[in-house]
């Protein structure tokens, strides 16, 4: 129960006061603290009257939970907490002068220097140069020749009724066919058959 | 019928409860004459102690101790420390009393100085925060008081000072209108 002579925290001069105090504890002279008669002696003595030279403040100290941080109880993010935590420190790496680290590659790559075989070289023909001159063939079809018949577009024949083009929706029309109505039920129950089933099976595979 | 109902139920929510645990003692640490340490006020006074509890060892939330025999009647002042969560009652410069306390967030801060208790009554439930608090002794005109309440760890009060209840009953009843309340700053908070 003695309390430690460093947690008194006094300066050189209370702790000579403080020894002192002990030869006075001892018996040596009159004490300074008058004790309780209730209970106590010369150990509570010493105890109480170490205790008693310090400041008050530090006996509250001694009995203390604790001080509150700033901020320990406040629901709110403080303007400290917004700022970037998690900073990723690089280790400082300083250059090493006296010896470099030389790099060398472990694989350097050979490859022979590049060489076209087929290359020709300029001023030396191989062989007989074919010329690009073509020969004449046959006309195609889209060749300017005599043309077959081509067929009015628009306009009306003189004499002739008023054709009016087709007039075909574009993206075709809005009610499907009865076939692609089949195609769809089709498609949609095998996705399904395929998913039940394969969940049958997993079922049957985690049992 | 009923109103004997609500005032067993009233008598049973201020009667004080029991402390907590008891809280190891020694003999009270009696200062030698002329040589009384002095407390600094924060209104610049200090005030002489005689004589403070000698309590060995770290008291908890909801902890406090009371000894007031063989101290005579005299000046009553009470010191609340928000940097150590601790109260302290005095009589004629000895301590009777000393408590851990709850006080304010940051937020609602605790105001510090001196101030005189205001009004004491038993029973208050207050304007403000629609809630019981019983043994209120009020410090400023806008409410701020000390009164019983759940001191445990981690909690706080909107500004108000809370000791447990049955330390509220007797320093309700050691205190008077009029007497001293110095409310020492937070930690962190030098002035």
């Amino acid at each position: 129960m003695l309390p430690k002579l460093s947690r008194l925290k006094i300066a050189g001069r209370g702790r000579r006061l403080v020894l002192l105090g002990l030869l006075a504890a001892s018996g040596v002279g009159t004490g300074y603290v008058a004790i309780d008669r209730s209970e106590g002696g010369i150990g509570g003595a010493k105890a109480a009257m170490m205790a008693a030279l310090a400041d008050p403040l530090s006996l509250f100290t001694d009995r203390s939970p604790g001080g509150r941080e700033p901020g320990a109880l406040t629901q709110t993010k403080g303007p400290r907490e917004r700022t970037l935590t998690q900073t990723r420190e690089r280790p400082h790496t300083t250059p090493k002068a006296a010896a470099p680290v030389e790099h060398v590659l472990a694989s350097v790559r050979e490859r022979p220097p590049f060489v076209d075989e087929g290359a020709i070289p300029y001023g030396q023909p191989e062989g007989p140069i074919t010329p690009d001159i073509l020969p004449p063939e046959s006309p195609g079809p889209f060749s300017p020749g005599p043309s077959p018949f081509i067929p009015p577009i628009t306009g009306s024949g003189p004499g002739g009724p008023p054709v009016t083009p087709p007039v075909t929706p574009p993206g075709g029309g809005g009610v499907p066919e009865p076939a692609t109505w089949a195609m769809l039920m089709i498609g949609f129950f095998s996705i399904g058959t395929a998913l039940r089933r394969r969940q049958r099976l997993a079922a049957v595979a985690n049992r | 019928m009923l109103a004997a109902v609500v005032a067993r139920h009233h008598a049973d929510r201020y009667l004080p409860d029991p402390p907590v645990r008891q809280i190891e003692t020694g003999p009270r640490i009696w200062y030698p004459a002329g040589q009384y340490p002095v407390l600094a006020l924060p209104d610049g006074e200090h005030r002489t102690v005689k004589s403070v509890l000698n309590v060995r060892e770290t008291m908890h939330f909801g902890d406090y101790v009371w000894n007031d025999q063989h101290v005579p009647q005299g000046d009553t002042w009470v010191r609340v420390d928000l940097a150590r969560q601790l109260l302290s009652v005095f009589r004629d410069g000895h301590e009777i009393g000393s408590a851990v306390i709850l006080y304010g967030t940051d937020g609602k801060p605790t105001p510090t100085g001196v101030f005189p208790i205001m009004e004491k009554q038993v029973e208050h439930r207050s304007s403000l925060y629609d809630a019981e608090m019983p043994f209120m002794l009020r410090l400023t005109g806008d409410g701020v008081a000390i009164h019983a309440s759940n001191v445990r760890r981690g909690s706080a009060t909107h500004g108000c000072i809370g000791v447990p209840p049955s330390f509220a009953a007797l320093l309700f009843a050691a205190v008077k209108r009029g007497d001293t309340v110095a409310i020492m700053p937070p930690a962190g908070i030098r002035g």
